[in-house]
């Protein structure tokens, strides 16, 4: 049975006429990390911030292990926050950051300093205990935080964009710093960012929003490989977008468009339906003139380190991008060359709007 | 007199050459009409020039307010193109502080009050007055206690001349103080407490304290022994005090706001103040007497044009300006020759016609020294008036 | 051919003679430097220096001695006028500090314009003698509380103490610096930013826990200048004492300013401000010190 932790019931959220999100039902498990994630202005951090308690909703509940949160202000609710800037206090040290939330609580002296100790060893800061905030760097202080976060054992941890801060480096070293201290700890984390890079690597979930809706919610892969939209489609990675009509035969089914049929996979679509099929670059396969399904030259080639990306127009002028991966064994057509592309039914998926 | 510093700019040397060029080029346009803008404005620059013994041009005066003479000597001083530059002075102290140490201020004409005169003759800032240039200060034309007395003419010189005086004495609201203030001693009245003023003025309080400790007459001059014994007496007026008034106008405004009842001793023109605000008060005439205080026109060491300074002060002693000042701040006249020129009201602070008995029953006081070994100085007066106020 | 050249020798050295590190765009600050060295700590110096001389008769006599120091220390009119002026400043800090504060508060965090300040700066535009002698016409005898109350029935004869006492110097003087203290908090506050109050929120302190453990240490020095700034204004203002303090609100500014300007002797005039100014250097300290062990001022450490 699944153990929904945190349940939001037809949240809206209105300010004025204007809709931050409108209707969002979202279960989170127990253990996991969710992600929220979108383009700006989307309601990601709106909805965070509900459950936080900085925002009350206009309709709707919020549900953390069982209990209403109405009528709960944030320094009640078990849900802490990690926020974008990390907001460490610079009148006290490291240490006291850290010990904050326990000094509030007025545990004893002895027992703050066993679990900041141990909190300082989790997030392998042991020597900075004395540091002052202005004296650390992002990522030091990013564990601080993370640290001051955790150490009140909440039920629910948010992460509001927390690596949007760092350098391209040490976020993919946070990532994965997160990822321990997620297996670690066991906290629920709810995850915001517009990064889908993070959002991939680090979820076990990931809700897209667009325009104060949930888009579409799987795991990371279901996201990738089988996006349910053109928003989906269109926000993962890259992908090549052809619009046509969908045509059945005895043998198969395909998609008439402009550059000729392409067969997919049949999803009992009705017939003559407007269609888009969305086809990764790296599902295409690049080959001399006679085969494939499209046909186009090749007018340029990005050579990306590990792949290389050729941007083929077809002759209806329909730009496509094919990925291949730079290996001996394969060959990448020269600009101005005739080719075709062609993939499996099975990579083609074709969304509605 | 004085050099005038010259602020005459240097005009270039080339000028007419740039007047005879046919064809000036642009810059010697631009210098050509910067050299003639800045002979325009020459006039400016330079002070009004005049030829030696005659009168005009500016004067540096400081006085108090409304004593400045602009309204009253109007026409003279248009007529004669002087350049009266009035500085307002809100106490004697102020005079002092411009007058001594080692950058003193040019003044031309200040007034002092009262026994001052002694002060800034040991701190050596007056020069003595020409008389000749003062025809109207003669036997005839002053009022005998005014013309050649102790307080303004000594070594044989005339240091400075009196031209208007006033009377300080106990100023109280009849309507609402339920009996006659016929002495001093009825203020210590039940129905006073609370509601007297002491206007903090050494000037006007000091002679009074000392009369109501009964040493009127040997004020200035008193001991240490003596002063002290003074304030002592005084702590049961304290008593009757609800607060220290900082000027004349700040008694006025105390009797109109109705936050006192009488007030210790202060200028007699305050009367007509209040009743203006529709809050009667009178001019007690207590058995331990009033002072009088006289303002003189003094010139500083620091003072330049002084022939239009003496032309100005004589115009001062002149019946119609005497008449003018005296209706317009309620003052008394120095001068017999005024009272033709003054109505009724503005006589009516004094009883001129009994000019010798009535003044012969008042003083004018000086002030303590600066400096002695046997009598409390002017400082041990202010010192002990400071710890007096504080409580003590 | 090589040769070694001292690097020294050849790369202009900026030398900084006092070996001082500097911090960068320390000559931005050099105006307003050379401004105080100039025109305060130099006339400061001056004054303390004068503070040991002798006066004879406004003239200022160069004799060193320590008489103006003793003569203070046993004049029991100057204390009592001090402490006087320092009660004065005690209640007027305290009372502007409280005042000013949940106002500041409600300017940085609640507004959504700077109506509120504005209104309250609004009073800087009058003059300073215009509000104490409005202060008369409300606190007087016959003024507008002593009338209110009066015809209200609640009092039979007026309230002596609203008028001409230490507290009526006090009202006044809380009017004169409540905008003073807004400033100063409010520019304070608006560094302590919003995000700050929602983390300790978060963390579970209540909303007393987020003002004492947060905000206050955060705005330390906001809340040091804008209580010294009316402390220090208020204990040596000689005017508005003068004016509505009465019999009994002398403070110890009229006398100084007496010194100097009626009886001309710098010297016991100096030694009296510096006197003044150094128990105002105690009130500070003792201040600080108050904050750092109510557990109000930053960068403490609790470990």
């Amino acid at each position: 049975m699944e153990d929904n932790f945190v349940e939001f019931h037809n949240v809206t959220k209105k300010w004025g006429d204007f809709v931050g999100l409108d209707g969002i039902n979202l279960k989170i498990r127990r253990g996991e990390i969710l992600t929220l994630l979108g383009p700006s202005g989307c309601g990601k951090s709106t909805l965070m911030r509900i459950a936080a308690g900085f925002e009350l909703p206009t309709t709707g509940d919020v549900i953390i292990d069982g209990r209403q949160m109405a009528d709960t202000p944030p320094e009640k609710r078990e849900v802490n926050m990690l926020f974008q800037r990390y907001a460490l206090f610079p009148h006290l040290d490291v240490f006291d950051n850290i010990a904050f939330p326990l000094r509030i609580q007025k545990r004893p002296k002895e027992e703050i300093r066993q679990r900041v100790e141990k909190m300082l060893e989790l997030v392998q800061l042991k020597e900075f205990s004395s540091r002052w905030i202005n004296e650390i760097s992002g990522g030091q202080a990013q564990r601080v935080a993370l640290a001051r976060a955790l150490i009140g054992q909440p039920k629910v941890l948010l992460l509001d964009e927390p690596l949007s801060a760092l350098d391209l480096k040490i976020r993919h070293h946070m990532l994965e710093e997160l990822k321990r201290i997620h297996r670690e700890t066991g906290t629920t984390f709810l995850y915001v960012t517009h990064d889908q890079d993070e959002a991939m690597i680090l979820s076990d979930r990931i809700v897209l929003m667009n325009a104060g809706q949930i888009v579409q919610m799987g795991t990371p892969d279901e996201m990738y490989g089988k996006p349910q939209s053109l928003f989906a489609a269109k926000f993962f990675g890259e992908t090549n977008i052809v619009e046509g009509k969908l045509v059945r035969s005895a043998d198969r089914c395909a998609v008439e468009t402009t550059d000729g049929l392409i067969t997919v996979e049949d999803k009992m679509i009705s017939e003559g339906s407007r269609v888009y099929a969305s086809i990764r670059p790296e599902a295409f396969v690049i080959s001399n003139h006679a085969e494939g399904n499209i046909r186009g030259i090749v007018e340029d080639i990005e050579n990306i380190g590990a792949r290389t990306v050729c941007r083929v127009r077809s002759g209806s002028g329909h730009a496509y991008r094919a990925q291949v991966f730079r290996t001996s064994a394969i060959s990448t057509p020269p600009i101005g060359a005739n080719v075709a592309l062609s993939c499996a039914p099975a990579d083609v998926v074709l969304v509605s709007q | 007199m004085a050099d005038y510093k010259s602020n005459i700019p240097r005009l270039p040397a080339r000028t007419s050459e740039l007047m005879a060029n046919a064809h000036p080029s642009r810059r010697a346009f631009l210098l050509a009409t910067a050299a003639a803008t800045a002979g325009a404005t020459l006039g400016a620059w330079v002070p009004r020039s005049r030829a030696a013994g005659t009168i005009g041009g500016e004067v540096e005066m400081m006085a108090w307010e409304g004593y400045t003479m602009q309204n009253e000597a109007a026409d003279f001083i248009a007529k004669n193109n002087i350049d009266l530059r009035p500085a307002i002075m809100g106490n004697q102290d102020d005079v002092t502080s411009k007058l001594v140490g080692d950058n003193p201020v040019r003044l031309d004409m200040v007034e002092y009050s009262n026994g001052y005169g002694a002060q800034y003759d040991e701190l050596k800032i007056m020069q003595p007055l020409d008389l000749s240039k003062i025809p109207n200060y003669n036997a005839e034309s002053m009022f005998p206690p005014f013309y050649e007395a102790d307080m303004w003419r000594w070594d044989d010189e005339t240091w400075s001349i009196p031209w208007v005086w006033g009377l300080d004495t106990l100023i109280y609201n009849p309507d609402t103080v339920p009996f006659e203030i016929k002495s001093y001693k009825d203020l210590l009245r039940p129905e006073l407490t609370g509601r007297v003023a002491m206007l903090d003025n050494p000037l006007t309080t000091f002679p009074q304290i000392a009369k109501v400790a009964g040493y009127g007459d040997k004020y200035p001059l008193l001991t240490a022994d003596e002063m002290a014994d003074c304030f002592e007496k005084l702590k049961p007026y304290r008593d009757q005090t609800k607060v220290y008034a900082t000027s004349n106008g700040d008694v006025v405004s105390l009797f109109t706001s109705g936050e006192i009842d009488a007030c210790f001793c202060v200028w007699n023109g305050v009367t007509v103040s209040t009743t203006e605000q529709n809050v009667r008060t009178i001019a007690a005439d207590p058995i331990e007497g009033g002072a009088v205080w006289a303002d003189s026109w003094f010139i500083p060491h620091t003072a330049e044009n002084l022939d239009t300074v003496h032309a100005l002060i004589n115009e001062a002693l002149s019946p119609e300006v005497q008449a003018g000042m005296c209706t317009a701040t309620a003052s008394n006249t120095v001068s017999p020759l005024a009272l033709p020129l003054m109505s009724d009201d503005a006589k009516q602070y004094f009883d001129y016609a009994n000019f010798k008995d009535e003044f012969a029953k008042l003083k004018i006081y000086g002030l303590p020294p600066l400096t002695s070994d046997e009598h409390a100085t002017y400082a041990d007066w202010i010192q002990a008036w400071a710890d007096f106020r504080a409580g003590f | 051919m090589s040769v070694d050249f001292p690097a020294r020798r050849f790369y202009p050295a900026t030398v900084n003679p006092l070996s001082i590190r500097l911090p960068r765009g320390w000559g931005l600050a050099t105006p307003p430097v050379a401004f105080l060295l100039f025109f305060f700590v130099l006339p400061a110096i001056t004054l303390f220096v004068t503070s040991f001389f002798a006066a004879q008769a406004f003239q200022i006599v160069p004799d060193w001695n320590v008489g103006n120091y003793l003569r203070i220390f046993k004049a029991a009119g100057f204390w009592k006028a001090n402490f006087q002026g320092l009660t004065n400043g005690f209640f007027v800090a305290t009372i502007s500090v409280l005042l000013a504060f949940p106002a500041a508060f409600y300017v940085v965090y609640r507004a959504k314009t700077n109506l509120i300040l504005y209104m309250a700066l609004l009073s800087w535009f009058s003059s300073y003698l215009v509000r104490i002698f409005a202060w008369r016409t409300i606190l007087g005898t016959n003024g507008m509380v002593n009338s209110a109350l009066i015809n209200l029935g609640l009092i039979d004869a007026p309230l002596d103490f609203l008028i001409f006492s230490p507290t009526a110097a006090i009202i006044t003087l809380v009017h004169i610096m409540v905008p003073f203290a807004l400033l100063i908090l409010v520019s304070a506050l608006q560094d302590v930013k919003a995000e700050y109050l929602e983390a300790a929120r978060d963390l579970g302190a209540t909303r007393w826990q987020v003002l004492t453990r947060v905000i206050l240490p955060m705005c330390h020095k906001g809340l040091v200048g804008a209580f010294m700034f009316s402390f220090i204004l208020a204990a040596g203002d000689f005017i508005i004492p003068q004016l509505m303090g009465g019999r009994d609100g002398i403070t110890s500014g009229l006398l100084i300013s007496g010194q100097f300007r009626s009886v001309g002797n710098w010297p016991l005039g100096s030694a009296m401000a510096w006197t003044l100014m150094s128990c105002l250097l105690i009130v500070y300290l003792l201040f600080v010190g108050l904050l750092y062990v109510a557990r109000l001022s930053p960068g403490r450490r609790y470990h």
